[in-house]
Protein backbone atom coordinates (compact mmCIF):
# COMPACT_ATOMS: atom_id res chain seq x y z
CA UNK A 1 0.00 0.00 0.00
CA UNK A 2 1.44 3.15 -0.97
CA UNK A 3 1.22 6.22 1.26
CA UNK A 4 0.15 9.24 -0.34
CA UNK A 5 3.06 11.73 -0.30
CA UNK A 6 1.14 14.94 2.83
CA UNK A 7 2.45 18.23 2.13
CA UNK A 8 3.65 20.07 5.09
CA UNK A 9 3.33 23.72 6.34
CA UNK A 10 4.98 24.34 9.80
CA UNK A 11 4.46 27.72 12.17
CA UNK A 12 6.39 28.61 14.75
CA UNK A 13 5.45 31.55 16.92
CA UNK A 14 7.95 31.01 20.04
CA UNK A 15 11.23 32.53 21.19
CA UNK A 16 14.06 30.18 20.04
CA UNK A 17 15.20 31.48 23.78
CA UNK A 18 12.55 30.85 26.14
CA UNK A 19 11.83 26.94 25.51
CA UNK A 20 12.56 24.05 23.32
CA UNK A 21 9.39 24.89 20.37
CA UNK A 22 12.08 25.36 18.07
CA UNK A 23 14.14 21.91 18.98
CA UNK A 24 10.76 20.11 18.54
CA UNK A 25 9.64 21.75 15.25
CA UNK A 26 12.77 20.59 13.89
CA UNK A 27 12.70 17.34 15.34
CA UNK A 28 9.14 17.00 13.13
CA UNK A 29 10.54 18.04 10.11
CA UNK A 30 13.27 15.91 10.21
CA UNK A 31 10.53 13.12 10.79
CA UNK A 32 8.03 14.53 7.88
CA UNK A 33 11.04 14.67 6.02
CA UNK A 34 12.01 11.00 6.73
CA UNK A 35 8.66 9.55 5.83
CA UNK A 36 8.41 10.98 2.72
CA UNK A 37 6.74 13.56 2.71
CA UNK A 38 7.04 17.40 1.48
CA UNK A 39 7.43 20.44 3.67
CA UNK A 40 6.10 23.40 1.35
CA UNK A 41 7.58 26.15 4.51
CA UNK A 42 8.51 26.80 7.61
CA UNK A 43 6.88 30.15 8.77
CA UNK A 44 8.04 31.96 12.24
CA UNK A 45 6.08 33.63 13.22
CA UNK A 46 6.15 36.58 16.57
CA UNK A 47 8.87 36.15 18.87
CA UNK A 48 10.38 33.15 16.58
CA UNK A 49 11.52 35.80 14.20
CA UNK A 50 14.17 35.58 16.48
CA UNK A 51 15.55 32.22 15.23
CA UNK A 52 16.48 34.33 12.08
CA UNK A 53 18.82 36.65 13.61
CA UNK A 54 22.89 36.16 12.23
CA UNK A 55 24.96 37.11 14.68
CA UNK A 56 24.06 34.60 17.45
CA UNK A 57 26.84 33.83 20.04
CA UNK A 58 25.96 31.08 21.49
CA UNK A 59 27.52 29.78 24.83
CA UNK A 60 30.42 27.64 24.53
CA UNK A 61 29.76 24.11 23.17
CA UNK A 62 26.48 25.09 21.60
CA UNK A 63 25.21 25.61 18.21
CA UNK A 64 22.99 28.09 16.93
CA UNK A 65 18.94 28.57 17.19
CA UNK A 66 19.52 28.39 13.25
CA UNK A 67 21.62 25.35 12.77
CA UNK A 68 18.46 22.99 12.31
CA UNK A 69 17.52 25.04 10.08
CA UNK A 70 19.77 26.10 7.86
CA UNK A 71 20.84 22.22 7.44
CA UNK A 72 17.04 21.55 6.66
CA UNK A 73 17.48 24.67 3.87
CA UNK A 74 20.90 23.24 3.07
CA UNK A 75 19.64 19.81 2.34
CA UNK A 76 16.34 19.94 1.05
CA UNK A 77 15.26 23.48 0.48
CA UNK A 78 12.76 24.40 2.63
CA UNK A 79 11.48 28.22 2.56
CA UNK A 80 12.82 29.84 5.88
CA UNK A 81 10.10 32.46 5.83
CA UNK A 82 10.04 35.07 8.18
CA UNK A 83 6.96 37.58 8.53
CA UNK A 84 8.10 40.79 7.96
CA UNK A 85 5.87 42.93 10.21
CA UNK A 86 6.92 41.00 13.39
CA UNK A 87 10.61 41.00 12.00
CA UNK A 88 10.40 44.82 12.02
CA UNK A 89 9.12 45.09 14.96
CA UNK A 90 11.45 43.16 16.97
CA UNK A 91 14.35 44.62 15.12
CA UNK A 92 15.00 41.79 12.23
CA UNK A 93 15.85 43.29 8.95
CA UNK A 94 17.26 42.02 5.58
CA UNK A 95 19.65 44.15 3.42
CA UNK A 96 16.25 45.59 1.92
CA UNK A 97 14.60 47.07 4.99
CA UNK A 98 17.62 48.08 6.68
CA UNK A 99 18.13 50.61 3.95
CA UNK A 100 14.52 51.44 4.18
CA UNK A 101 14.61 51.99 7.25
CA UNK A 102 18.69 53.35 7.72
CA UNK A 103 19.45 50.41 10.14
CA UNK A 104 21.93 47.80 9.82
CA UNK A 105 20.34 44.27 8.37
CA UNK A 106 21.05 41.25 10.78
CA UNK A 107 18.68 38.91 9.24
CA UNK A 108 20.31 35.03 8.34
CA UNK A 109 21.22 34.76 4.72
CA UNK A 110 18.93 31.67 4.73
CA UNK A 111 15.79 33.17 5.84
CA UNK A 112 13.68 35.40 3.88
CA UNK A 113 11.19 38.04 5.13
CA UNK A 114 7.83 37.12 3.54
CA UNK A 115 4.39 38.53 3.69
CA UNK A 116 1.24 36.96 5.43
CA UNK A 117 0.20 35.86 1.85
CA UNK A 118 2.10 32.96 2.82
CA UNK A 119 0.14 31.92 5.26
CA UNK A 120 -3.20 31.86 3.12
CA UNK A 121 -1.28 29.71 0.50
CA UNK A 122 -0.62 27.30 2.90
CA UNK A 123 -4.37 27.08 3.89
CA UNK A 124 -5.01 27.03 0.13
CA UNK A 125 -2.26 24.77 -1.00
CA UNK A 126 -0.73 22.36 1.97
CA UNK A 127 -1.95 19.44 3.66
CA UNK A 128 -1.50 19.61 7.11
CA UNK A 129 -0.36 22.71 9.25
CA UNK A 130 1.38 22.53 12.43
CA UNK A 131 1.96 25.05 14.72
CA UNK A 132 4.62 24.57 17.33
CA UNK B 1 -12.86 25.05 7.61
CA UNK B 2 -9.77 27.15 8.15
CA UNK B 3 -9.66 27.15 12.16
CA UNK B 4 -7.99 28.88 14.00
CA UNK B 5 -7.94 28.45 17.74
CA UNK B 6 -7.05 30.98 20.41
CA UNK B 7 -6.25 29.75 24.09
CA UNK B 8 -4.89 32.45 25.81
CA UNK B 9 -6.65 35.87 27.32
CA UNK B 10 -5.59 38.97 24.78
CA UNK B 11 -2.66 40.78 25.46
CA UNK B 12 -1.12 44.32 23.93
CA UNK B 13 -0.27 41.44 20.73
CA UNK B 14 -2.46 41.43 18.16
CA UNK B 15 -0.45 39.26 15.61
CA UNK B 16 -2.96 36.17 16.32
CA UNK B 17 -5.82 38.57 14.70
CA UNK B 18 -3.39 40.15 12.46
CA UNK B 19 -3.06 36.79 10.76
CA UNK B 20 -6.58 35.61 10.90
CA UNK B 21 -7.69 38.99 9.03
CA UNK B 22 -4.97 38.53 6.29
CA UNK B 23 -6.11 35.38 5.89
CA UNK B 24 -9.56 36.38 5.70
CA UNK B 25 -8.12 39.29 3.26
CA UNK B 26 -6.76 36.43 1.13
CA UNK B 27 -10.43 34.70 1.04
CA UNK B 28 -9.04 31.98 3.24
CA UNK B 29 -12.80 31.53 5.34
CA UNK B 30 -11.24 31.53 8.87
CA UNK B 31 -13.36 30.17 11.02
CA UNK B 32 -12.61 31.16 14.81
CA UNK B 33 -12.39 28.94 17.97
CA UNK B 34 -11.85 30.93 21.61
CA UNK B 35 -11.09 28.50 24.09
CA UNK B 36 -9.92 29.12 28.16
CA UNK B 37 -8.99 32.33 28.80
CA UNK B 38 -9.08 32.43 24.66
CA UNK B 39 -13.21 33.54 25.51
CA UNK B 40 -11.94 36.74 26.38
CA UNK B 41 -11.35 38.31 22.98
CA UNK B 42 -14.97 38.29 22.16
CA UNK B 43 -15.82 40.75 24.54
CA UNK B 44 -17.25 43.51 22.68
CA UNK B 45 -15.87 46.14 25.05
CA UNK B 46 -11.88 45.33 25.07
CA UNK B 47 -9.67 48.33 24.43
CA UNK B 48 -5.77 49.09 23.82
CA UNK B 49 -3.69 47.16 26.48
CA UNK B 50 -0.83 49.94 25.44
CA UNK B 51 -1.74 52.95 25.02
CA UNK B 52 -0.09 53.36 21.30
CA UNK B 53 -1.54 50.00 20.75
CA UNK B 54 -4.22 48.97 18.59
CA UNK B 55 -7.60 48.04 20.12
CA UNK B 56 -8.30 44.47 20.26
CA UNK B 57 -12.17 45.11 20.61
CA UNK B 58 -11.79 47.34 17.26
CA UNK B 59 -9.97 44.48 15.79
CA UNK B 60 -12.46 41.51 16.39
CA UNK B 61 -15.56 44.33 15.83
CA UNK B 62 -14.10 44.05 11.87
CA UNK B 63 -14.51 40.30 12.13
CA UNK B 64 -17.67 40.78 10.51
CA UNK B 65 -16.81 43.19 7.71
CA UNK B 66 -14.03 40.11 6.56
CA UNK B 67 -16.91 37.73 6.09
CA UNK B 68 -15.82 35.92 9.21
CA UNK B 69 -18.77 34.53 10.55
CA UNK B 70 -17.72 31.36 12.51
CA UNK B 71 -16.54 32.89 15.80
CA UNK B 72 -17.15 30.04 18.77
CA UNK B 73 -16.42 29.78 22.38
CA UNK B 74 -17.56 27.33 25.03
CA UNK B 75 -20.54 27.92 27.19
CA UNK B 76 -18.53 26.08 30.05
CA UNK B 77 -15.53 28.66 29.84
CA UNK B 78 -18.18 31.72 29.96
CA UNK B 79 -18.95 30.39 33.57
CA UNK B 80 -15.70 29.96 34.13
CA UNK B 81 -14.72 33.28 33.74
CA UNK B 82 -18.11 34.75 34.18
CA UNK B 83 -18.44 36.70 31.24
CA UNK B 84 -22.24 37.14 30.26
CA UNK B 85 -23.98 36.40 26.64
CA UNK B 86 -24.30 40.06 26.79
CA UNK B 87 -20.49 41.44 27.13
CA UNK B 88 -19.55 39.50 23.89
CA UNK B 89 -19.67 40.55 20.50
CA UNK B 90 -23.16 39.58 19.41
CA UNK B 91 -21.65 36.92 16.31
CA UNK B 92 -20.07 35.04 18.86
CA UNK B 93 -21.73 32.15 19.23
CA UNK B 94 -21.61 30.01 22.64
CA UNK B 95 -21.20 26.41 22.19
CA UNK B 96 -21.69 23.50 24.27
CA UNK B 97 -18.78 20.65 24.30
CA UNK B 98 -20.37 17.82 21.78
CA UNK B 99 -20.76 20.90 19.16
CA UNK B 100 -17.14 21.49 19.52
CA UNK B 101 -16.52 18.04 18.94
CA UNK B 102 -18.21 18.56 15.59
CA UNK B 103 -16.14 21.79 15.04
CA UNK B 104 -13.11 20.21 15.44
CA UNK B 105 -13.75 16.99 13.92
CA UNK B 106 -15.28 19.43 10.87
CA UNK B 107 -11.85 21.45 10.80
CA UNK B 108 -9.64 20.64 7.47
CA UNK B 109 -6.72 22.74 8.78
CA UNK B 110 -5.73 24.37 12.07
CA UNK B 111 -3.46 27.23 13.26
CA UNK B 112 -3.12 27.60 17.07
CA UNK B 113 -2.19 30.22 19.34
Amino acid sequence: MTTKNLHYSIIITQSPHNDENNETAAAFAAAVLDSGHTIDRIFFYQDAVFTALKDITSPQGQLPHSHHWEALKSNHNIPLQVCIANALRRGVYDATEASRYDTAFNLHEDFELTGLGEIAEALSQSDRIITF
Amino acid sequence: MNLFILKKAPTSDAEALEMILACAAFEQQPSILLLGSGIQFAKADLGKFKSDGKSIGKLTSAFPMYDIENIFALESDAQTYKIDKQELHSFCKLISTEELKKILQSADKTISF
